[in-house]
């Protein structure tokens, strides 16, 4: 019941178009206040200072300034072109492209809102001089950059990762399947739909092989920075955390080499950086701080109680968490939905036997799934904020919509062959 | 009389102190001692999403009428609280009790005099051990130079300077959910922790050895805030003097049960907690201790010594009357 | 006003390119030492540590910056519905909420500071740096967010008051409904990279 009545507050504070850091910490201080006299206040600034200095958290600042320095640099827009003259001429024609670039964007950026800005802002004005169905092509935008978070490397596997002590290299070989299922996924649909109502399709790409050759070449920066972060990981060479820094430098070195690193690039990339990265952890450490006060008052004791008394099969359960997550994945922002959730799901899943690695992978598409369900998806509203002024939002949800199914089968699969996320980690990892 | 709903913070939800003897403690043991009228809520910190750096601000500030706190968490804000578990001064856990008994007026005046509040009890965690990442030829017994040069997880001052200057090993900072997956990939040659822990963390996973030789025992302790303790009537606080002074005896038989139990796991067995880990006990040579011993008077202590000089005139020689006496160290700043 | 309102932003946005070279730094210095700790066995643990201050404090700094790009996430589900007074009044609230967050923020993290004083408090670290250096910058951040958020709700009272909630749009509302007059929803989450 109480449970409720603070769901329904929320909902209305949403619905007040409050800042969503403001709502949650506001809640954290009236609970505290009225149930508890605000004692637990008086732990808000050491806790505040403990957390925003966190080493682990370090990483999204790094991997946003990443993608803002590939964005600028001209590295994306190449690789988007490249890209397009290989797989274009499939019916669907660059809708393909923008998987296909999400996905080998994704291989160096940790960030699906930093995937889907850079290769939406590439691909957009490629709409009006092919002649594509605008919703369907946004669509595939949108979705195609949440791989960003499930194709190694990822923030959210490695937020994952910390929160529940659960080995972050073994969560990014865990992604790397599922990650290239999703992308194939997401391009038969495209295909399919494009069989179905030709209409949809717009004029394909046409390039000689002399021309794909060539392009080759643009696809070799994004390859060096994936080696750099991910190849310093496996060759022991490098943490996670620092990887993300590796990767910053190896960006940076490919500018320079491009002849786009100057001094205004590089005021407009810290601007996008601390823009994105302050919001951020305004929302997180929020987040953190309702979670002392809800973690006081035994929400999560009471939660692991209510449903271990239910007395659910694991199938059951897991299929009671896929639901949940996509409910509130509606109006959460995925951090947060992280944060707040992750301390009561994680155990009670484990418990029932299912794997911390495996269920990392489950969790990372789901949170892709909220990317791009409205009324608050966060990668719609990229996508939207691309388009020119005064289009219908609806549209952007239209499209995304059949890239949801795509999402859901790929969940369901896994939850049927947990082998196509844990078979890579094990190989690797065998005892 | 009255009735009480105490505050309190604990240790990690997922361990054992907390889960069979903290959590029991407060909410069965107390309440049924005073019927019914002393109760807690009391959260472990991985609940509240906490670290346990900031324990003594929340004692002092009353956030939370009980804490468990450990020492090396907190030495950011007191020295003197960092002296009571320096890496390396102890030898084993029977050893380490008296070091606490010695040292707990200290410990006290401290509390009493930055902190507002008072000690209950003290006590330990199984002892930390190098589990390291070695080829299969590495020899069983080795000297104090194989671990020159080598890579090892810096935890805190005291540690890295245990780790330069008595290991001449290489501190790499790591934060503890990526240790694992480092001491996997070679990125660490060996990582630090509680014998227990690295078992339940499955650190055996993702190494080879495990070093006999005890860098300390995670002291803890258990302290309330001094106005609600002056709050309480004189026969609620004997009452839970006395309470505390089983689970303190209770405390340390399981610490010195997990200490065995851990190395046990860790090795080939007998382990009741699941598969022995099947790491390689090594050893270290009686001249290879003696080496150690004498660097950490003068690296360890010695540095510490000056950091806490610098900021508690008089602690290097509370510690030389007490923890130094016992073992026959001198600190010199 | 207007010309405080100009001089704030661009005050904030002067810390920006500060700590965005500042993250810039990190980068640089943490792969320096990962090379020299892989190819020399050479390691300066002082890298993390000091990349830890410069994150927390660049956090606070660039709240404020993000307060003027009103890019605070807001859902605009029912505000894309609102007239102009009734979206002017939606923002003064959204700056009031924020406000009340934050000065709670800002005082407890002013009394972090003071008993970090109090206890002269230094890092667990080889570095032993005094804690109130970082700590100082950390809440002089959050403390510029404050007055940045006292002085946007008071212009934008003054505004509606004086019956110009037309104007507030532009300074405190949601950007795509603001700029698109209202026809086209999405929250203020982005422009050019984010990191969910
Ligand atoms: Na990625
Ligand atoms: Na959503």
């Amino acid at each position: 019941m109480k449970a409720m009545g603070f769901l329904a507050g929320l909902l209305a504070l949403l619905a007040l178009s409050l800042p969503v850091a403001a709502i949650l910490g506001d809640i954290a201080i009236v609970m505290d206040q009225f149930w508890n006299n605000g004692r637990l206040q008086r732990t808000f600034g050491g806790f505040l200072w403990e957390k925003s200095n966190q080493y682990l958290l370090l990483s999204i600042p790094l991997f946003v300034l990443l993608g803002e320095i590939n964005l600028r640099s001209g590295i994306a827009a190449r690789m988007y072109d490249a890209v397009a003259k290989w797989i274009g001429w499939l019916p669907g024609g660059l809708m393909h492209a923008n998987i296909g670039a999400s996905t080998i964007f994704a291989a160096t950026s940790g960030s699906s809102v930093a995937t889907s800005a850079t290769i939406g802002t590439v691909a957009y004005p490629e709409i009006a001089r092919h002649g594509y169905s605008e919703p369907l092509f946004l669509g595939s935008i949108a979705a195609g950059g949440t791989l960003g978070i499930l194709i190694p490397p990822s923030v959210t596997l490695i937020v994952y990762g910390v929160l529940t002590q659960t080995s972050v290299p073994e969560l990014y070989m865990a992604g790397i399947v599922p990650g290239a299922l999703l992308a194939a996924l997401f391009s038969l649909t495209v295909l399919g739909l494009c069989l179905l109502r030709p209409g949809l399709s717009g004029s394909p790409v046409r390039a000689s092989w002399a021309d794909r050759l060539r392009a080759l070449t643009d696809l070799v920066p994004p390859m060096v920075i994936f080696l750099g972060v991910i190849g310093t990981i496996y060759a022991g060479i490098a943490t996670p955390t620092e990887a993300a820094s590796i990767g910053v430098v190896l960006s940076l070195i490919l500018s320079a080499a491009n002849r786009t690193l100057n001094s205004r690039m590089l005021l407009a990339s810290f601007e996008g950086t601390v823009r994105t990265t302050s919001m951020i952890m305004l929302i997180i450490l929020a987040a953190m701080i309702l979670n002392i006060v809800v973690g006081y008052f035994g929400a999560i004791q009471a939660a692991t109680r209510m449903v271990g008394a239910l007395g659910l099969e694991p199938w059951q359960l897991m299929a009671l968490i896929v639901v949940f997550y996509l409910v509130i994945g509606m109006f959460m922002e995925t951090f947060s939905m992280m944060l707040t959730t992750i301390g009561i799901v994680f155990p009670l899943v484990t418990s029932v036997g299912y794997d911390p690695v495996w269920f990392g992978v489950v969790v990372v598409l789901l949170m892709e799934a909220a990317l791009i369900t409205p009324p608050i998806g966060v990668n719609l509203f990229v996508v939207q904020g691309i388009r020119a002024r005064g289009a219908p939002f609806r549209d952007v949800c239209i499209g995304a919509a059949p890239f949801l199914a795509a999402m859901l089968a790929l969940i369901v699969l896994l939850i049927w062959q947990p082998g196509l996320a844990t078979w890579l980690p094990d190989l690797f990892y065998a005892q | 009389q009255e009735s009480h709903d105490f505050a309190v913070v604990g240790t990690w939800g997922q361990l054992a102190h907390w889960m069979d003897r903290e959590s029991v403690f407060w909410n069965e043991t107390l309440p049924a001692a005073s019927d019914g009228r002393l109760t807690a809520t009391a959260r472990p910190l991985t609940e509240l999403g906490m670290d346990g750096t900031t324990v003594m601000r929340e004692l002092r500030s009353g956030a939370f009428d009980f804490a468990h706190g450990v020492f090396l968490y907190v030495a950011a804000d007191s020295p003197v609280i960092e002296g009571a578990d320096l890496v390396g001064v102890t030898p084993d856990l029977a050893t380490f009790r008296q070091v606490m008994d010695v040292y707990r007026p200290v410990l006290e005046g401290e509390f009493q005099r930055l902190f507002n509040s008072h000690i209950l009890m003290l006590y330990a965690w199984p002892q930390t051990h190098l589990i390291c990442n070695f080829p299969e030829d590495t020899p069983s017994e080795v000297d104090l130079s194989f671990f020159e040069g080598r890579h090892v997880r810096s935890f805190g001052a005291s540690a890295d300077e245990f780790i330069t200057n008595s290991l001449g090993a290489v501190p790499v900072a790591v934060a503890f959910g990526e240790v694992l997956p480092s001491l996997e990939r070679g990125a660490l040659d060996c990582g630090a922790t509680g014998v227990l822990s690295a078992y339940s963390g499955s650190w055996q996973q993702g190494t080879t050895h495990d070093l006999q030789v005890a860098l300390g025992y995670t002291a803890s302790f258990l302290a309330v805030n001094n106005d609600t303790w002056n709050a309480l009537s004189d026969e609620d606080r004997a009452l839970i003097e006395e309470q505390v002074a089983l689970l303190e005896d209770q405390t340390w038989e399981a610490t010195a049960r997990e200490d065995a139990e851990g190395i046990a796991c860790l090795s080939d067995g007998p382990c009741p907690r699941g598969e022995p880990g099947g790491l390689q006990q090594m050893t270290m040579t009686d001249a290879g201790r003696e080496a150690l011993r004498d660097s950490v008077e003068t690296g360890v202590i010695g540095a510490w010594a000056t950091r806490c000089e610098a900021r508690s005139p008089g602690c290097a020689e509370a510690w030389n009357e007490t923890i130094g006496a016992l073992l026959g160290f001198e600190a010199r700043p | 006003m207007q010309k405080l309102h100009s001089f704030l932003y661009r005050l904030s946005r002067l810390s920006v390119w500060i700590f965005g070279a500042g993250y810039l730094a990190i980068a640089l210095a943490t792969t320096a030492d990962v090379l020299m700790r892989w190819l020399f066995s050479i390691s300066t643990p002082a890298v993390y540590e000091v990349s830890g201050y410069i994150f927390a404090v660049a956090t606070t700094w660039g709240f404020a910056f993000v307060l003027f790009e009103r890019a605070h996430v807001r859902i605009d589900v029912v505000y894309q519905a609102l007239g102009p007074r009734l979206r002017a009044l939606a923002d003064l609230l959204a700056l009031l909420a924020l406000t009340l967050f934050v000065a709670v923020l800002t005082w407890r993290a002013w009394l972090t500071l003071d008993e970090t004083l109090l206890f002269d408090s230094r890092a667990r670290t080889a570095l032993q740096t005094p804690l109130w250096i970082p700590q100082s910058l950390w809440l002089a951040g959050l403390a510029y967010f404050l007055l940045c958020l006292v002085f946007l709700s008071t212009y934008v009272l003054l505004l509606i008051l004086r019956g110009r909630s037309a104007e507030v749009g532009t300074i405190a509302g949601i950007p795509h409904v603001a700029q698109h007059g209202g026809t086209a929803p999405g929250a203020a989450a982005t422009r050019g990279g984010s990191a969910q």
